[in-house]
């Protein structure tokens, strides 16, 4: 019977096929190239630097792109595409339109004053006019000395006061259609009453900066058609010009950056890369039409300017010491980009970059493929190829790794110790750059009082979350910085656990069982409160229940709620509306904690506990002003000191991250004069890929073992 | 029959205008926002208004979903995590997905038959209860512990690759090897895919089966003296394959709809794993597009069943 026949033969047939590819693919599993595979849970999105917020896309961009600027190994501040670059300032002298001396007079007689002696000690490296009425002073650091040289040497009638005149459009789309017919239309209005516009800047939020020489009053003057239609309009009475005196000063100083390019650097695909290509950077992360996140960090730049193909010269508004942080963005090609919509280009899936690894193919949720880039300025590397393997389960991952398919890994803590055991394999470990907390929100009569704060902390056992839930991959955190950066102070200690303490702290802060229901209460409520966190993270899950526990000790009632993270974020975090979370920062290399302390962040910004610390407030502004580390190392001990006294947060503890290799397997090639050295694959304070470029495959060692 | 697959067509239209209105009030109502989800202190609260701004998602409801109807005419729809057109996402995913789907079936019918008959066949022998049990064992047992449970055995027990859609690295070993290699990593992914497919669908064969074995044409063809093979296989058997179709009618959308568990487990770059992160992202245009492939094919499996009805058994016809 032919149908029966086919019909019981048919799983047979499917099975043999089965059993045919696998004899077909197992001679084969070990046929592997000169490459290492790396893996992450998630797929990349845009292989932009520009435009990328993931954390596999922003791997990936670190392979292709260059920043200007980069960290090292051991986490300074280093050359990358620029070879090298200045921090001056700038010092603008503008002349009254009447004063009799012109800019060249100004500048010569300015530097006739100069002695070579003063010209040294004040290190003013340049004099110069710059327009018909305004002089320009280059200078290595600024200091009131210069200023009031300046002033001796000219009569004090040259110079003119400066007014800012900042258009808020963003209340007043109804006046004026856009920033620019706006500035224009306060131009002619200045320029009417005889007053001269010094500079323009259209900033993304819809305000208009103009700088102008002139008297604040006489500006006023000027400008009156235009404020009094601002508020005129609507109900909002909000003037569409605010004017303020820049200083009462007459010069003001800007730093300026100047990065000279390495020369004969090339794309990938051949052209030449040159300062047309940062500027093209700076100007699609300025446009607000970009999809970028990192537009608040250029913000501070007033103009970028290209005067020759390798050199890039910045000047910023005021002093700003992250600035310098921020040019390690990769610089993306001019010539590609050019004419494409940036959001949607094609480019954005087949990058193309300056960097050691040059892209190859992406195939969707499973491999991102790169191939050594063998014209690489600092040399090629010496691997041939790179896998970025997308595997969207952790344990399974671990599995990979331990057969080969995946080179590096890094597991969670409650993996580490079958890494660490096993003599297969190599494990690192370096602390982490942030720290989980619990954020209590500060608006709440419940946690005003710092005795309150701290005695919660005196209740929470850090030690012993670091132990149980880290398996002791981490230490207890005691402030905004991880211990082992230079901004954080040596000398703090965490508050120690000790429930007896946070008992008699709260009793000084009114809170006693008096009903005996064994909860504290104060005015006839009892302690309670919500600890919400984030569903998905497991250890921030296990560690609000291990600090339930430790709080109920002490007489506490708290409820745990779990929100998916979007929801958490939009309708709890954002809103204001909780009271206590479970939350971590992930921080970056410079120390400016503007965001996260400063009290003018607390509505909308992510101050979201609402702390509030003039002094605090004062060093923050200090140390984001201030390039000099020595100077601001104090600077941010004290913050550090500060937050910790006043504990906002209960800070938990910094994490430790424990990539792992296979033991021999990788190591270092580097070529000095006439040697080549090999070593150790170590970590460094930057990672332990910082080297990867002269990373190499060990040879002749079985891929695959079966034990 | 020409005429009542256009009548079915045309009334489909305002289904597929009720469900995309449904599910794009589902979708945007649900807690959560695609940008909600930066918390950098580096990205202050007014980048992610300019994205909203960027996104039309400050825009009311209604003109969010024009947007989303104008942009579905133009074929403009691009998700908003890369950018990218939606539906060259669905298509670079969509290969993989089908092949696993399509070798899954073919193991889910090419043992689900056979099984069954053989139980119906041999009703209440010892390998009809060996199969009922395995049948309930299949059913209820948990993909994603049996899909664990055999790759610890066969990526640690015999350090085979196994994830993802072919071996790593794997290159220059001649197109023949590379196939056995694909063949090989479709092997365990598919086999878990089809082993609830198995179960169920063997029960429902037997059941069948069985049924046809009751009617009188069967007891007349045995009666008349037509061998035993003869009867079941030829007589029984192709009636008893007619409640299959319905079936295969509602695998077409699970074809393309893909498996979450399975293929974030595997590795497997399908287009489940696309629509589960979509979700997770509130990637809109992702999430809408998908919902509304898998309702057109909702629609066009029960369509394609009904014809095949038509075609396979004489006495359903169209009126």
């Amino acid at each position: 019977m032919a149908i029966k026949r086919v019909l019981f033969l048919l799983p047979v047939a499917v099975a043999l096929l089965f059993v045919a590819a696998f004899l077909g693919a197992l001679p084969n599993f070990d046929k592997k190239v000169n490459q290492l595979v790396l893996s992450s849970i998630g797929d990349a999105e845009k292989l932009n630097p520009i435009l990328s917020v993931d954390s596999a896309s922003s791997d990936i961009n670190g392979f292709i792109f260059n920043g200007l600027v980069k960290f090292n190994e051991n986490l300074e501040m280093v050359a990358d595409l620029a070879e090298r670059w200045t921090v001056r300032q700038v010092s603008r002298i503008y002349l009254r339109p009447q004063a009799a001396l012109s800019a060249q007079e100004t500048a010569r007689r300015l530097n006739a004053a100069l002695e070579p002696k003063t010209r040294e000690d004040l290190q003013i490296t340049e004099i110069r006019p710059v327009s018909e009425r305004e002089v320009e002073v280059l200078l290595d650091t600024a200091g009131t000395a210069v200023e009031e040289f300046l002033v001796a040497a000219l009569p004090k009638e040259v110079f003119v006061p400066l007014t800012r005149a900042d258009l808020d459009l963003s209340s007043e789309q109804k006046v004026f259609k856009g920033p620019k017919e706006l500035s224009e239309k306060v131009r002619q209005e200045l320029s009417k009453a005889g007053l001269s516009v010094v500079e323009t800047k259209v900033k993304p939020w819809g305000t208009v900066s103009l700088r102008t020489v002139g008297e604040e009053e006489t500006v006023r003057l000027a400008l009156r058609p235009i404020l009094e239609a601002g508020e005129g309009e609507g109900e909002e009475k909000t003037p569409a010009v605010h004017l303020s005196s820049i200083e009462s000063f007459p010069i003001e100083h800007r730093p300026v950056i100047t990065f000279s390019l390495r020369p004969n650097v090339r794309w990938h695909d051949g052209e030449p890369f040159t300062s047309k290509d940062v500027e093209f950077t700076f100007l699609k992360v300025m446009d607000p039409g970009t999809n970028t996140v990192r537009r608040p960090m250029f913000e501070l730049v007033d103009r970028l300017e290209t005067p020759d193909p390798h050199t890039v010269r910045v000047t910023y508004w005021k002093p700003f010491a992250p600035s310098l942080e921020s040019w390690a963005i990769g610089v993306i090609p001019e010539h590609l980009f050019r004419d494409q919509d940036i959001n949607t280009s094609s480019l954005n899936r087949n990058p193309v970059g300056t960097g050691p690894f040059k892209f190859k193919v992406w195939e969707a949720d499973e491999v991102i493929t790169l191939v050594a880039n063998p014209d690489y300025f600092e040399g090629a590397p010496n691997l041939r190829q790179l896998s970025y393997r997308i595997i969207p389960e952790p344990p399974l991952k671990e599995l990979e790794f331990f057969i080969e398919g995946v080179d590096l890994d890094t597991p969670q803590p409650h993996q580490y110790h079958r890494y660490i055991t096993d003599e297969r394999f190599k494990v690192y470990e370096r602390l982490g750059n942030g720290y989980t907390y619990i954020g209590y929100n500060l608006r709440l009569p419940l946690f005003q009082d710092v005795r309150v704060r701290q005695a919660l902390t005196h209740a929470i056992d850090r030690e012993a979350i670091v132990k149980f839930l880290l398996f002791d991959l981490g230490v207890p955190s005691t402030g905004p910085f991880p211990p082992q950066f230079w901004y954080s102070p040596p000398d703090v200690k965490p508050l120690p656990y000790d429930p007896e303490k946070a008992g008699r702290l709260l009793d000084e802060a009114g809170w006693r069982d008096t009903d005996g229901d064994g909860l504290l209460d104060k005015d006839g409520e009892p302690f309670r409160f919500t600890l919400m966190t984030n569903n998905g993270n497991n250890l921030r899950i296990n560690t609000a229940v291990l600090v339930q526990r430790q709080l109920e000790e002490i007489g506490i009632d708290v409820k745990i709620e779990l929100f998916e993270w979007s929801v958490f974020i939009r309708d709890k975090v954002n809103p204001r509306n909780f009271e206590a979370v479970v939350l971590g920062w992930g921080l970056g290399l410079d120390p400016d904690v503007y965001e996260i302390w400063h009290s003018s962040q607390t509505e909308k910004g992510f101050n979201f506990v609402g702390y509030r610390n003039p002094e605090v407030d004062r060093l923050i502004e200090a140390g984001r002003t201030t390039f000099d580390r020595e100077e601001r190392t104090p600077i941010y001990w004290k913050i550090h000191e500060l937050i910790h006294e006043d504990q906002p947060y209960t800070f938990l503890y910094v994490g430790k991250g424990t990539p792992a290799l296979h033991e021999g397997k990788f190591r270092l090639k580097r070529s000095t004069d006439r040697q080549e050295v090999v070593e150790d694959i170590t970590m460094t304070e930057n990672g332990l890929l910082y080297f990867f470029k002269d990373w190499f495959r060990v040879r002749g060692r079985a891929v695959f073992t079966s034990s | 029959m020409f005429q009542f697959i256009l009548r079915r067509l045309i009334q489909s239209i305002p289904v597929l205008f009720g469900i995309s209105v449904l599910s794009f009030a589902m979708i945007h109502l649900a807690p959560g926002s695609p940008l909600g989800v930066l918390m950098d202190p580096k990205v202050p609260p007014k980048v992610v208004e300019q994205w909203e701004r960027n996104f039309n998602l400050d825009k009311s409801l209604p003109a969010q979903y024009g947007l989303w109807l104008k942009n579905l005419a133009t074929g403009d729809l691009r998700s908003f995590k890369d950018g990218r057109p939606v539906i060259d996402k669905i298509m670079e995913r969509l290969p993989a997905t089908l092949i696993l789907n399509l070798v899954a079936t073919i193991i889910i019918f090419s043992i689900a038959i056979p099984l069954g008959v053989y139980s119906a066949t041999h009703r209440y022998s010892l390998a009809d209860h060996t199969t009922t049990l395995f049948a309930f064992v299949g059913i209820s047992m948990p993909s994603f512990w049996l899909a664990y449970m055999l790759i610890l055995l066969i990526v640690q027990g015999l350090g085979l690759p196994i994830l993802g859609s072919r071996t790593f690295g794997l290159t220059e070993v001649g197109a023949v090897a590379g196939l056995a290699d694909r063949l090989w990593h479709l092997f365990l992914p598919s086999v878990i895919l089809s082993v609830a497919g198995i179960a169920s669908l063997s029960r429902y064969m037997r059941g069948s089966m069985l049924e046809v074995t009751r009617q009188d044409y069967i007891t007349t063809a045995l009666a008349k003296g037509l061998p035993d093979d003869e009867v079941r296989y030829r007589h029984g058997l192709r009636n008893a394959l007619m409640p299959i179709i319905t079936i295969f009618g509602f695998l077409i959308p699970t074809l393309i709809g893909g498996s979450v568990i399975i293929e974030s487990i595997f590795a497997w770059p399908g287009i489940g794993r696309l629509a589960y992160q979509s979700v997770l992202s509130r990637d809109y245009p992702t999430i809408m597009t998908i919902n509304m492939i898998t309702a057109i094919l909702v629609i066009l499996g029960n369509l394609m069943a009904d014809v095949l009805y038509g075609v396979v058994d004489p006495r359903v016809k169209v009126k």
